[in-house]
């Protein structure tokens, strides 16, 4: 069940933004949508980055601060100078099990699904990988292998 | 966007509160906490078959549990590799590798430090980063109340912004027609 692709348990319809877009309209859509990660794409669809709740809040925050030039305005700020160009993402044919693997090595909630010509075609999450668990019908194995022995000293 | 960098208006937790909070026994498998996820509960209260609070679910578990289940998955395809020996002076006990209580942070022995709806957001999001937690859950005295989340704490602040300058522009717009 879990070698089954990614494609079949992420979301499609995702909610993107442009990398010249402003700040503001990324904070437009965190609260319109009520999501926190925004995947980044470039003018040819490509996804270059994803932008958080979080890194707006540190974009702001060091603005606040005085870490940034008094002269930029919050919203002056552009979207590719807020996101994260380093960021994990998955193929649609590679497996759920790959999926979670990812999910788990790098401590993250969501991995950005890309096809081979790095196009944005969704989005899974870690919780899209519990209801795919919670699908499985293969509850009486799950008792035997899944049960873990746990050894108290009498 | 405002130009306003300071925010007039307090901000406090019950701003914030997310009053989706569902209940869920320590002995149920964290495969039905998927739909209260999704639903966008921050944080799950965990009780014993009394009622009891004995802990908390943050979506941060959840990786865990991933962790866990995907570990075994494959331990199983290795021949169950993972089970150990039985000993003779041994006592066994099975515990599901679903089970919420394997991944749930116990209230017993914890003394940390409780958000409730009447602090402040600064004061909550202190608490949060003290404890290294994205989510907690919310008392109105003794009661549950609600969840509160790293992320909701954002929004709440980001939604008083946005109201602000809508409110900035309306001004702004009723000045300049009465200029006119």
């Amino acid at each position: 069940m879990f070698g089954r692709p990614v494609s079949e348990i992420m979301t499609c319809s995702v909610c993107s933004i442009h990398m010249n877009e402003r700040i503001d309209k990324a904070i437009h859509l965190f609260l319109e949508n009520c999501i926190s990660i925004l995947p980044v794409v470039n003018t040819t669809g490509c996804c270059v980055g994803v932008v958080t709740l979080k890194d707006v809040v540190a974009k702001e925050k060091s603005h606040i601060d005085g870490h940034e030039t008094p002269a930029t305005e919050i919203a002056d700020i552009l979207v590719c100078d807020a996101m994260s160009s380093e960021f994990i993402w998955i193929e649609p044919q590679e497996s759920i099990a790959a999926a979670a693997k990812k999910t788990v090595d790098n401590s993250i909630h969501h991995l950005v699904v890309m096809d081979e010509n790095k196009c944005l075609v969704g989005v899974v999450s870690s919780v899209d990988i519990l209801k795919k668990i919670s699908e499985s019908n293969s509850d009486n194995s799950f008792q035997v292998s899944d049960t873990e022995r746990m050894h108290v000293q009498k | 966007m405002c130009k306003n960098k300071t925010e007039a208006k307090t901000l406090y937790v019950r701003d914030a509160l997310n009053s989706n909070v569902k209940k869920m026994c320590e002995f149920d498998s964290m495969r039905k906490t998927g739909p209260l996820f999704a639903a966008g509960a921050a944080a799950i209260p965990i009780v014993d078959y009394s009622g009891k609070l004995v802990g908390t679910l943050v979506e941060k578990d959840l990786i865990q549990f991933l962790n866990s289940y995907f570990e075994n998955l494959s331990a199983e395809d290795r021949g169950n590799e993972f089970l150990l020996e039985q000993e003779a002076d041994v006592d066994i006990h099975f515990v599901p590798i679903d089970q919420i209580s394997r991944y749930m942070r116990a209230a017993e022995g914890n003394e940390q430090q409780v958000i409730s709806v009447g602090q402040t957001l600064e004061k909550a999001e202190s608490v949060l980063c003290e404890q290294n937690q994205t989510a907690a859950l919310v008392y109105d005295g003794d009661e549950i109340v609600g969840s509160i989340s790293l992320n909701e704490i954002a929004f709440s602040r980001q939604r008083a912004k946005a109201a602000c300058c809508q409110k900035c522009r309306s001004q702004k717009t009723t000045v300049e027609s009465y200029s006119l």
